[in-house]
């Protein structure tokens, strides 16, 4: 009764309630925009929220995420072209449905699934995240050196045959973070004389360089986007096709949940394995890939049950297991707001808000995604150069209105191309994200451990937690080099044989 | 040498670059038992370690197996080009921003990046990219209060009226 209470007066009293309309209204145009994914389009919002309260910046970029999830699917059914990654199963049916004429349904099915999975991932997020952030009040800083270091190494294994480059990049963001005045000893640090590098590198203009730039220089080479269909309507399903649909909505959020609280596991995995699990159970498992609901119901709830549960490994522990949940990472931090218990304890309006607001963001979901289906399709049906050109020049004016530098707008270039070339030889960027978000706590914590034992490491492995984390760590990358060396060992073993052929 | 060797080999002379600079950093007297050094000094051996082990990884590969691509493979050079071209468009937008200001550099951006990205010149990508300077000018400026820069505007306006 006491959360509702706060939840009640955290969106009552700010302009959360309203940051939450214009989120999924925003989010359904990112997530809609082919090549725009949903952490590009909140990246795109960041700057903006720097003059908001807390709770209405936070809730907008949550519902933005949200709102996302669902626009991915608008060019996922009508013109096969998943607008975000996790839309890509929604192709399978939701493209034969439209070819059949029945667009409108594909799309008001997905959304109505949408909103159940994504009610599903909120209630699970309410009773996960608080007493899971409890167990973070046993943390020491060494514990917190641990955890930054885990979550580095959970980020960097997950990129299938990649460990050593992710924990490059890892090792690369933690190198951006050191720029700027030592927070112990006041002296400067890589600022190769530049007052304004004396602060440090936002992670804000890494994220937008990394994530909105390095998309718009390789879209640069790519091909125009299908034109969808000018004049498209929703149609919701009615109450029977809803609850007929039940069971792959159900299947779709159990997925969604599981998926969400891992990180890294993110919507796409869920959406598929989803797809494939409600296949498996239906009665009809002959109709998918023929524009089977089912096939829509189940992914959708899927994608946007992660929306919601994603957010518990970020909340409790401060590990952002996607792109799209760093950048929520990157606004609470901005912000002031540390992940953790004391988090739960010090801002409880701010988290029963942030429930309140995302209750909204799904519930708004349903009118706002069938009003916006008209501009959303004038939108996507723009010229790409136009689209792209009007991006590029929103990027760097909402970059420059952070603090008003030249040098901001340079560093997002930068970012922008060593992205680019991230993508081009194949490194996971996420690790660095993470390395330039995480560098100040991994550092202090690592530097205070350190003051407390005068010097000795060995206190990484008489803290209890820290040792747990540490080998954690350790076992996560020795099982990712296990797998690499076996998938290799097989590799070769094939390519003996055919050469033997 | 496959791709990933030379970017390993590359990322040596990075750490290496990083170990330089850490080094410079002045010893401070406030300093505990760890200094500023420190890490930074950390991180350039762990970035060196994690290059060697990715040549070794690159050796150990069998040699007919490619390593996994970059997600950009598609388009080739020509993608590269084109991603080069509008990189040179951002930093034209940023060398004349301040002299031309804020939205005349922006009606630019969008043209010539239009342009640039295949739409054909018209009347109507003309006033796209009007339309949008003046839609930005308004938001940002306008309705959000950010000092954008004005340009030699003002001062030129301010030397005609006398």
């Amino acid at each position: 009764m006491e959360m509702f209470a706060h939840a009640w007066t955290a969106l009552t009293t700010t302009p959360a309630a309203f940051a939450a309309m214009g989120g999924v209204a925003w989010g359904i145009i990112g997530g809609a925009l082919p090549g725009i994914s949903p952490s590009i389009t909140m990246a795109l919002l960041l700057p903006f929220t720097y003059g908001m309260e807390p709770l209405t910046a936070i809730v907008l970029l949550a519902a933005t995420y949200v709102g996302a999830e669902y626009g991915g699917s608008i060019p996922a059914i009508l013109i096969r072209t998943p607008g975000t990654n996790a839309a890509a199963a929604t192709v399978i049916d939701g493209y034969e449905m439209q070819r059949q004429g029945l667009g409108g349904e594909a799309l008001g099915i997905s959304l109505i699934s949408g909103v159940t999975g994504g009610l599903i991932g909120l209630i699970v997020l309410v009773a996960l995240t608080e007493p899971l952030a409890k167990v973070a009040l046993l943390f020491t800083p060494m514990a917190y050196f641990a955890l930054g270091i885990l979550a580095i190494s959970v980020i960097a294994t997950l990129a299938e045959g990649m460990l050593i480059k992710g924990l490059i990049t890892g090792v690369l963001g933690l190198m951006i973070a050191m720029v700027g005045t030592d927070p112990q000893s006041g002296v400067s640090r890589f600022t190769f004389g530049r007052p304004e590098l004396l602060g440090g590198i936002d992670y804000i203009l890494v994220m937008v360089g990394v994530f909105a730039v390095s998309e718009l220089l390789i879209q640069a080479g790519l091909p125009a986007w299908q034109q969808p269909q000018r004049h498209m309507r929703v149609k919701l399903p009615s109450f029977l096709t809803w609850r007929r649909l039940l069971r792959p909505q159900l299947i779709g959020s159990a997925i969604g949940i599981f998926e969400g609280c891992m990180p890294g596991a993110g919507g796409s995995v869920a959406a598929f394995m989803s797809y494939n699990e409600a296949k498996r159970w239906s009665r009809h498992p002959e109709r998918f890939g023929k524009g089977s609901e089912e096939g829509i119901a189940a992914p959708e709830a899927a994608n946007n049950t992660v929306a919601c549960t994603a957010l518990v490994p970020t909340l409790t522990f401060g590990i952002p297991g996607s792109n799209s949940t760093a950048v929520l990472l990157g606004g609470l931090l901005i912000h002031g707001l540390q992940p953790g218990p004391l988090l739960f304890a010090h801002e409880p309006d701010f988290i029963y808000g942030l429930y309140g607001g995302l209750a909204v963001a799904n519930v708004v979901q349903i009118p706002i995604g069938m009003l916006i289906m008209t501009p959303c399709l004038w939108l996507v049906s723009r010229p790409k150069p136009y689209l792209l050109a009007g991006i590029y020049a929103l990027v760097f004016s909402g970059v420059y209105s952070i603090n008003q530098s030249l040098l901001d707008l340079w560093i997002v270039l930068a970012a922008g191309v060593f992205g680019y070339g991230l993508r081009y030889f194949g490194f996971p960027f996420l690790p660095l994200v993470l390395g330039v978000i995480l560098g100040h706590m991994i550092e202090s914590s690592y530097r205070r451990s350190l003051v407390l034992s005068q010097g000795d490491h060995v206190i990484f492995l008489q803290d209890p937690v820290s040792a747990g984390l540490l080998a954690a760590a350790v076992l996560l990358m020795a099982g990712s080099l296990a797998r690499n060396w076996y998938s290799a060992r097989r590799q070769q073993e094939r390519l003996g044989q055919a050469g033997s052929d | 040498m496959t791709r990933d060797t030379s970017v390993a080999l590359g990322l040596i002379v990075v750490a290496g670059l990083y170990w330089l600079g850490a080094d410079q950093i002045r010893i401070s007297k406030l300093e505990g038992i760890v200094g500023a050094q420190a890490v930074p000094k950390g991180l350039a051996i762990g970035l060196a370690v994690l290059s060697v082990l990715l040549i070794g990884q690159q050796l150990a590969r069998p040699r007919r197996a490619a390593a996994p691509d970059g997600e950009i493979e598609a388009g080739g050079a020509r993608a590269h080009l084109r991603a080069a071209g509008m990189l040179l468009i951002g930093m034209g937008y940023l060398a004349v921003i301040g002299s031309i200001g804020y939205m005349p550099s922006v009606a630019l951006l969008v043209l010539v990046s239009a342009l640039y990205l295949g739409q054909s010149l018209s009347v109507r990508l003309v006033l796209v990219a009007v339309g949008l300077a003046v839609l930005y000018d308004l938001l940002f400026v306008r309705l959000l209060g950010i000092p954008l820069p004005a340009g030699i505007w003002p001062a030129a306006w301010r030397a005609l009226a006398g």
